[in-house]
């Protein structure tokens, strides 16, 4: 260019009035610097963490590592907030190895490298190991469909048996506000109303898993994750899973960042409204419940009824007070299914897939 | 990507569209009608595309435009 631009007025930091504003804040539309934006960052997830007790001292954290953005800001700002304020935790990494040859082969080669640059134990435990199955092999029989409806039944308890494997009982993820929000939004969309009231907890425990979950994210947008990843020029992985994500979950998704388009605020709005949702106490599920006492699988994907007695799954040993647990529930459908295909060689594939997610949908995990 | 003298930021993302996207469900991910899709943060060397007059936003010589999508992945 031949004549020398004038330059655009710089934008001052609305925090420290010093230094020239990098970003606006999607909660509070606010213009600040990078330097106040680790701070604020990092301070509200202490803040967040501090509010819900999430950790006690002493405590063996796993985190749940993906690779991905969210988990690898997750696993750097957990290591920055543990040293600064001293919570006193051990911190790993646990990966879940789904078996999806050029997705998750690569993102564990980066778990791999957060491991050395975080210097955490890294623990990956494997679909094929836990249950004979990759997803690989879950698609080509199921189909593609209902792939994340295995996956995510599978996922919940290969990150269980990591963790019990490690001897930790608290299991990190890095589901931010966005994802909360999205799940709020769909469950409200589905009518969904126990899935809605438990959706938003930045904790849960329950009583088929001996380990609990919690979401030091649940406040924290992903732009500002992505931001932070960013700027901090953290060692992510960002290619997307080749099955394609739940349908309806990608429809919630794009509405919500529509609306966010709109009017920033509304991720957080979400979840505050999602937070004042409470339901009336159910006498009439109790009573549906004991009659079909054999078949009741909870919403959280356990099944006791009567937490006094624990039973194991008869063909994986995992905690059920089922005959089988949910994931082999699952297989045993899909063994099924594959001898059919075989015998056939008949494309009932598909249609074997959508019978189990409806089978699923009555049961209502 | 060589940019005439003088334009902005719009002009840009329909430039992509027309010569870098090659079918139109990669053209999906990106654009959405002629705007960049909601989702996707747009940093102008390094800053925040939202503080420095988005789509208006008057290209210089070696700009860096970043485009990293919130869509997907986690
Ligand atoms: S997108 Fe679905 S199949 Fe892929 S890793 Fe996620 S849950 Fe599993
Ligand atoms: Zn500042
Ligand atoms: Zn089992």
């Amino acid at each position: 260019m031949s004549t020398a631009r004038v330059p655009r007025a710089k934008i001052l930091c609305e925090l420290c009035h010093d230094r020239k504003a990098i970003m606006k804040r999607p909660k509070n539309l606010q213009k600040i610097c990078k330097e106040c934006f680790y701070h604020v960052f990092e301070t509200e997830i202490h803040n967040t963490i501090i509010d819900a007790n999430l950790f006690q001292r002493g405590e063996k954290v796993a985190i749940g590592a993906s690779g991905g953005k969210d988990s690898t800001v997750l696993a750097s700002v957990l290591k920055t907030l543990n040293e600064r304020y001293d919570y006193g935790l051990e911190l790993v990494l646990l990966s879940i190895d789904e078996g999806i040859v050029g997705y998750r082969d690569d993102s564990l080669a980066t778990v791999k490298r957060n491991q050395k640059q975080y210097d955490m134990h890294l623990e990956i435990v494997s679909y094929k190991d836990l249950f004979k199955w990759s997803m690989d092999e879950i698609v080509a029989c199921a189909g593609v469909r209902s792939s994340c409806t295995y996956c995510g039944v599978m996922r919940r308890q290969a990150l269980d048996r990591g963790a019990t494997k490690l001897g930790i009982s608290h299991v990190v993820t890095g589901h931010n506000a966005d994802d909360m929000a999205e799940t709020v939004l769909m469950n409200l969309l589905r009518g969904d109303t126990g899935r809605l009231e438990k959706s938003v907890n930045i904790l849960t425990e329950s009583s088929g898993s001996p380990v609990k979950r919690s979401k030091p994210f649940k406040y924290t947008y992903q732009k500002e994750i992505v931001l932070y990843a960013h700027y901090k020029k953290l060692d992510y992985f960002s290619t997307e899973c080749t099955y394609a994500p739940e349908a309806f979950r990608g429809t919630a998704r794009v509405l919500l960042k529509n609306l966010e388009a709109v009017r920033p605020s509304c991720i957080i709005d979400i979840i505050r409204s999602g937070e004042q949702l409470k339901l009336r106490p159910k006498k009439q599920r109790m009573r549906v419940s004991a009659v079909a006492q054999e078949v009741e699988v909870k919403r959280d994907g356990s099944v006791s009824l009567k937490p006094e007695s624990s039973n194991t799954c008869e063909r994986c040993g995992y905690l059920s007070n089922n005959r089988i647990c949910q994931a082999c529930f699952l297989l045993e459908g899909l063994e099924k299914n594959r001898a059919k295909v075989l015998i056939e060689g008949g494309n009932t594939a598909i249609a074997g897939a959508a019978k189990i997610t409806r089978e699923l949908e009555a049961l209502s995990f | 990507m060589v940019m005439a003298d003088g334009q902005v930021l719009k002009d840009l993302l329909l430039q992509i569209r027309d010569t870098l996207i090659k079918t139109p469900q990669d053209l999906e991910v990106f654009l959405e009608g002629e705007s960049i899709r909601p989702g996707i943060i747009v940093l102008i060397n390094d800053t925040d595309w939202e503080l420095e007059g988005e789509e208006m936003y008057e290209l210089q010589n070696r700009d860096l435009i970043t485009f990293t999508s919130t869509l997907h992945g986690g």
